[in-house]
């Protein structure tokens, strides 16, 4: 398998899981994980601004279609997309993002979990922040937005954790 | 048209990424009651903030006119108080509990003028003291407007530009009564309608609040007469005020509460006493 395909399965699988089985779980009302995001944090470095933006219109229009939320994923999964390279850059103090074509990994980002950490944050802020739009009940938003986005972190690590040597295999 | 291409080529991946995110947000605040709701209080949030920061820009650089203006007015109200104090005995003390009015100063957020149902936004709202129903006169103490609607911070004045407002006024010379209003239009004049045909009029005589106004305090000056003329059943005789009140550069206003008109107002609700009459006091015979 080309890596091309072998990137399209692992986004496969990822939505699958997020969909048919994150989606359905119902843990906690604090905790609602959005795993998906991995899609974005795996792209490849090389990937344009322009494709990374498509890339997270399609992801977040996707999810929406899925989850019946009119354009809430999109919302959030965008500016992730495209505020990827500033957060490799000032997160991760990574600049070498047009010269590197491979999937970002602990080996080639120094300080890889600072950027993985900044893109679930950031992703969860804006969904849950726009999910709610009220500053009542300030309490239960941050206490679901802090058990969400710990969840999302472990997922996501896990996903990474599968996933990063299969992709990066030569 | 090389620089125009270069310029294109920078901004075009920012202003698609700004499209899209402006779409769904467009999409998701239309999908469901309450994001629409939650989205429109958010819009409202800022765009008082906004409102406000512009505002008390403009309010710096008008600081010297303010001054002025306030200067007069202390000038004015000082030589009042020393002409009532002269007329009062030596050990008499007039306390703050037994005025009848109640005065706070507020700043105009934001006061639209090219709707016909024009409001001002002020600055002070319900942790202020402002009421509804309290009335809006501007910083020489001339009629603006009274208060609608107030929130924890802010407060919204029936701007006398606005075509439901309607009050009860009177010659100050001949003391004839009349109905000022609005009628849409220019921002400076005001109709002042149904005064009777033995008034003595003439131009220039100033028009101001009645006793009993449920609106402004007694004697408030609304306006000048401009122009007049006979209605067409010459019964009654309509005229132009010139606004006392330049409501399109207002930025300071006074607000003022009336004990007196809260009491006119809680009497008005009072269900009407029910007298015994005629046929009551046979029955008890």
């Amino acid at each position: 398998m080309t890596k091309r395909s072998e990137y399209i399965l692992f986004i496969i699988i990822v939505l699958a899981v997020q969909l048919f089985l994150l989606n359905n779980l119902t843990f906690s009302t604090y905790i609602a994980p959005l795993a998906y995001i991995v899609c974005l944090i795996l792209t490849p470095l090389g990937t344009s601004p322009l494709r990374m933006i498509f890339n997270g219109l399609l992801l977040g229009l996707a999810m929406d279609i899925t989850m019946g939320t009119v354009g809430l994923n999109v919302i959030a999964t965008l500016p992730v997309a495209y505020f990827r390279r500033p957060i490799l850059h000032f997160a991760a103090s990574y600049t070498d993002v047009d010269n590197e074509m491979g999937v970002p990994t602990s080996r080639r980002i120094g300080r890889f979990n600072n950027y993985v950490v900044a893109m679930v944050v950031l992703h969860s802020l804006l969904f849950f922040g726009f999910e709610c739009m009220t500053t009542a009940n300030i309490g239960f938003i941050a206490l679901r937005f802090l058990c969400s986005t710990a969840a999302t972190l472990a997922l996501t690590y896990l996903f990474i954790a599968i996933f990063t040597p299969k992709l990066t295999r030569r | 048209m090389h620089k125009l291409i270069y310029f294109f080529k920078q901004i075009y991946i920012p202003a698609i990424f700004i499209i899209i995110e402006v779409v769904a947000l467009f999409f998701y605040a239309t999908s469901t009651p309450y994001s629409q709701s939650r989205l429109l209080s958010f819009n409202h949030y800022i765009t008082g903030w906004s409102d406000n920061i512009f505002s008390q820009m403009s309010g710096y650089f008008n600081l010297r006119k303010d001054n002025i203006v306030l200067t007069e007015r202390i000038a004015e109200l000082e030589n009042r108080l020393n002409a009532y104090k002269s007329q009062l005995p030596e050990d008499v003390e007039i306390g703050v509990d037994l005025q009848s009015h109640q005065y706070i100063t507020g700043k105009v957020v934001s006061n639209s003028l090219n709707r016909t149902q024009n409001y001002i936004v002020i600055d002070k709202g319900l942790n202020d003291d402002v009421r509804i129903g309290m009335s809006v006169l501007s910083p020489e103490g001339y009629a603006v407007g009274y208060i609608t609607n107030c929130s924890q911070n802010f407060s919204i004045a029936l701007s006398i530009l606005n075509t439901s407002f309607n009050v009860s006024s009177r010659l100050s010379k001949d003391r004839s009564m009349g109905l000022v209003s609005w009628g849409g239009g220019d921002p400076y004049t005001v109709k002042f309608t149904d005064v009777s045909k033995y008034a003595q009029i003439a131009i220039g005589d100033s028009v101001e609040a009645i006793d009993f106004s449920e609106y402004f305090p007694s004697g408030t000056v609304i306006g000048t007469v401009e122009s007049m003329e006979m209605n067409d059943e010459q019964t009654m005789y309509n005229c132009t005020l010139r606004l006392s009140a330049d409501i399109t550069r207002i930025d300071n206003v006074i607000l003022v509460d009336s004990r007196d008109i809260d009491e006119v107002r809680h009497l008005k609700t009072e269900p009407t006493p029910q007298y015994p009459t005629m046929d009551d006091t046979d029955g008890d015979n």
